[in-house]
């Protein structure tokens, strides 16, 4: 009983100041999420699993705040940047996109993703993430 | 026909220190007749026209006229009936009159593009032949130049307070912001191009689809709205609207530079994708990240502007969200602080800034390296562009 209170005592403080997730984390999050819904037809789990993953963005960006109350760090500003790209994608999860509305949600994703590019300027990593969601939920 | 040679064919008058035999720009501008250029051109002809003859009854309703001397000149330049498609005939009067509804946005000044002119943007410049066909002259600084004239600052200005007042429908566009953007950006000089960004407001493809991508863009209904409009200056931008519903000039290639360019359509374009931009970042990006945390920030205009300014910029959508999140605003924010902060977060409003000051130096006599530029001292409401625009 000793030895589980000293446990515990030295678990708790890591506990409330383990750093929130980082941006390859969270990446590697979505990767997971998507392999797993590879084989998968129905529109309700997918969304499911997209919502999950919104809940768990959101959950570490408050995290960021917590540690940060007055001002957002270099690291939170890689994870907040990320999650911009899926704010479209989470804006899909109530019903089933029409074809319009996938293409749009494409649109807006690319159009975010190089504002203020050159013209040559590639997608980023964190857009082409979040595209290879796309087809999960619009086919 | 007026042209930049006008008063002296030999020596035009440059305003802004150039080569005066550097006028492959002045030359392209003379010889354009696109709608937005013989629209400038009638206009000032009814100018000089009611300076000099007072003795004739002007037409009683302004709107109806312009439309009426556009239309036929374009009809005697394009060879078409536009007259008939472009102000269609009313049963009466009271049905066709223009009626402005809500209030009328501020006109950008003369003065203060006449001194953005003068600066330097650098970049490459070109200049289109009658077929379209872009050909650099050279940078636009240093020996290759190109000479600008009062007149040059003048039908920019009658160019960019058209397409402002064209596409001011329901609420007025913020003239300030174009003009510290567009000031920023080229100088108000729109023969730039470059992976950049083409024009003065430095278009790129990605930017302009959001006005010309017809399922992608936001902003596409407003080529459809500039069709329809009842507004007289629309007039000289439904040439574009209606061949860019048809044939979008999307992507910016090289060889489509002239599309975006060349002083008539070019520009013509340029204005109303730039300004379509501004709109659909407005109001499709901005002002929903601002209402999740501070609507009633939503209402401060400089705000608004600062973070429109910023995504509009090279540092993009992305950034100006990322400081909002980053200064942790909320409905506890006040707007005299978020200023700060967006200027402490945001290089390229330090950048507009400084380039504000510079074009306000110039208007004032002052050399942009000196001393006294230097040390002049201007109000916040100055750096936003408030004295460049009318009241």
């Amino acid at each position: 009983m000793r030895n589980q209170v000293i446990l515990f005592l030295l678990f708790v403080p890591a506990l409330s100041f383990a750093n929130p997730k980082d941006l390859g984390a969270l990446k590697l999050e979505s990767q997971k999420a998507r392999e797993e819904l590879a084989k998968e037809k129905s529109f309700e789990k997918i969304s499911k699993k997209l919502k999950d993953f919104e809940a768990s963005i959101n959950a570490t960006i408050k995290d960021y705040e917590k540690a940060n109350p007055k001002e957002g760090d270099a690291n939170e500003e890689k994870v907040v940047k990320f999650s911009y790209r899926f704010e479209p994608l989470f804006a899909l999860t109530r019903t089933k996109p029409d074809k319009t509305t996938c293409e749009k949600t494409r649109g807006r994703i690319e159009f975010e993703d190089l504002s203020g590019k050159e013209e040559d300027a590639p997608l980023s990593e964190n857009a082409e993430e979040a595209l290879k969601w796309l087809p999960l939920l619009c086919e | 026909m007026p042209s930049a040679f006008a008063e002296n064919p030999s020596a035009p008058m440059c305003i802004n220190k150039a080569d005066p035999n550097n006028t492959q720009l002045l030359e392209s501008i003379s010889a354009n007749r696109d709608p937005l250029r013989l629209a400038y051109l009638v206009s000032k002809k009814e100018k000089t026209a009611q300076k000099n003859d007072s003795n004739v009854c002007p037409e009683t309703d302004p709107f109806k006229k312009q439309i009426k001397t556009i239309s036929r000149v374009l009809a005697q330049a394009t060879g078409q009936n536009i007259e008939a498609k472009a102000a269609p005939q009313p049963k009466s009067a009271k049905e066709t009159a223009y009626v402005p509804t809500g209030p009328r946005p501020a006109l950008i000044k003369k003065e203060c593009i006449k001194a953005s002119l003068q600066r330097a943007p650098g970049n490459t410049g070109y200049t289109c032949d009658a077929d379209n066909t872009p050909k650099p002259y050279g940078t636009a600084g240093g020996a290759t130049l190109q000479c600008v004239t009062d007149e040059t600052a003048d039908y920019i200005t009658f160019s960019v307070n058209k397409a402002i007042q064209c596409m001011s429908p329901k609420q007025p566009i913020d003239s300030r912001v174009l003009y510290t953007k567009i000031n920023n950006e080229s100088g108000f000089n729109f023969s730039l191009a470059s992976p950049g960004g083409v024009s003065s407001p430095q278009l790129t493809t990605r930017g302009a689809g959001e006005v010309g991508h017809p399922t992608k863009g936001n902003g596409h209904y407003l080529l459809q709205e500039i069709i329809d409009s009842k507004n007289p200056a629309c007039e000289p931008f439904k040439n574009i609207a209606r061949q860019d519903l048809k044939d979008s000039p999307l992507p910016i290639t090289r060889a489509k530079y002239c599309d975006w360019i060349n002083p008539g359509n070019g520009l013509a374009r340029s204005l109303v994708y730039s300004i379509g931009l501004y709109l659909t970042q407005r109001d499709y990006y901005i002002i929903p990240a601002v209402e999740k945390r501070a609507p009633s920030l939503t209402k401060n205009r400089g705000v608004m502007n600062a973070l429109s300014a910023i995504a509009y910029g090279r540092e993009g959508v992305d950034h100006a969200k990322w400081l909002l999140q980053k200064y942790r605003v909320d409905k506890n924010t006040t707007a005299s602080r978020l200023r700060k902060e967006l200027l402490h977060g945001s290089e390229y409003l330090k950048e507009m800034e400084d380039k504000t000051r510079e074009a306000a130096c110039i208007n004032r006599g002052l050399h942009p390296s000196s001393n006294k530029c230097e040390g002049l001292k201007l109000s916040q409401s100055q750096l936003d562009g408030d004295e460049c625009v009318t009241k």
